[in-house]
Parts: C-alpha cells; sequence; structure tokens
C-alpha cells in the first residue's frame, strides 16, 4: 500500500496515536520515554507505531505531518507535538483535558 | 561553521525581538564535543496568540535543512508574560540509550 495513504489512515483510525522510538514498554529515546510517561499519567488509552521498526513511515510522516521530529502525538486526527509540547500541555493540565474528551 | 552556529545566526535574523538561549547538551548523549541535542528556549512577542504547535513548526520551518544535520532539539517558546510565569524551562530527559 501506498506509504502516505497508510500513514492517513493510522491517524484517522485511532484517536489517540503516538510515532515513537520503540514502544511504550521499552522507548528507545529519553524524548519517546516522557511523552509516554506524560500519556500514562492521564490514564491515556492510546495506540503506537514504533518507528525504528518502520523505516519507511518515519522518513514520510515528517512531510505529513510538516514536524521534523519524533515522538509525533495526534489526537482526534490533529498533531498535537512532540515531547515538548506534550510535556507543557500535560503540566498545565490541557493535556488530561483533551484526552478525557476524546475518551468519553 | 559549527552547527550551534548556523542555529543561533538563522534565529537571530529570524527573531530579531527574541530573546533566547542555545544549550548544547549533546554531554548527555552522544558525549563532549559533539552536536547531536541542543535544547532552546526561546521568548518572544510574536508567541502572543499562537498555539504551541504553531510556535514549534516556525521554529522548524525558519530553521529549514540545518534541522535534519542533528539528533534532536528540544523548544520551550514562550511570551513574555509565560516566561515571567515560570522559575526556568524544564528539563531535557536524559538519554534512554543503554
Amino acid at each position: 500500500m501506498d506509504i502516505i495513504k497508510k500513514i492517513k489512515e493510522q491517524i484517522s483510525e485511532n484517536d489517540i496515536l503516538l510515532y515513537m522510538k520503540g514502544s511504550p514498554y521499552e522507548p528507545q529515546c529519553g524524548f519517546s520515554a516522557k511523552t509516554v510517561q506524560a500519556l500514562i499519567e492521564c490514564e491515556a488509552e492510546f495506540s503506537y507505531v514504533d518507528i525504528l521498526s518502520n523505516p519507511e513511515i518515519r522518513s514520510s510522516l515528517p512531510d505529513v505531518s510538516e514536524w521534523p521530529t519524533f515522538p509525533q502525538l495526534f489526537v482526534n486526527g490533529e498533531l498535537v507535538g512532540g515531547c515538548d509540547i506534550v510535556t507543557q500541555m500535560h503540566s498545565t493540565g490541557e493535556l488530561k483535558k483533551l484526552i478525557d474528551q476524546t475518551t468519553n | 561553521m559549527s552547527t550551534e552556529h548556523v542555529i543561533r545566526e538563522t534565529l537571530e535574523s529570524a527573531y530579531p525581538e527574541a530573546t533566547f538561549d542555545l544549550i548544547n547538551e549533546s554531554h548527555m548523549h552522544s558525549g563532549n564535543s559533539t552536536e547531536s541535542h541542543f535544547k532552546l528556549i526561546i521568548v518572544d512577542e510574536r508567541f502572543n496568540e499562537l498555539p504551541l504547535i504553531s510556535r514549534h513548526k516556525d521554529i522548524y520551518k525558519n530553521l529549514g535543512e540545518v534541522i535534519k544535520t542533528f539528533h534532536a532539539l528540544a523548544i520551550h517558546a514562550y511570551t513574555k508574560e509565560e516566561y515571567s510565569k515560570i522559575a526556568h524551562a524544564p528539563k531535557s530527559p536524559n538519554c534512554s540509550k543503554k
């Protein structure tokens, strides 16, 4: 399947989706680990894609999302941001609010 | 020219009114005298009413190709008012490589 189409399907089919390095159980990058931690603290149920084992997604996603780095968090089909944004939103309570709205 | 120098010059011309601090944190990851990880704290009135994601996208757009030459750039972008309310920007995560 066309990789761009596949990425767009993943984003639209998963309410909360994290593109990360490694898995939530074994993150392979400190920034991915910190983002997972924030999601767990918000009791989020989320899907993830390990970009290290999906090199095609790793190289194509930045063009789709207009975001050059990883991790990337998508909620309701929209890019929320990377580690810094997610962490900052977590500290203000915005992240929990966004996630609660999605799961309810 | 060093990566740090390129980032610094690009930011100075793209955000002439901003106050920023660019810290090379590569020693936490790939060792001393390397340029893999940077942290940027930038305060600019231009960020007023811009959501976080748009601030970051604006910075990425301005940095252009240089962003592809190193591993990570932590961005903490504030307005003057926001910055006055926090004591310091958050710490960057440690490297998770074993």
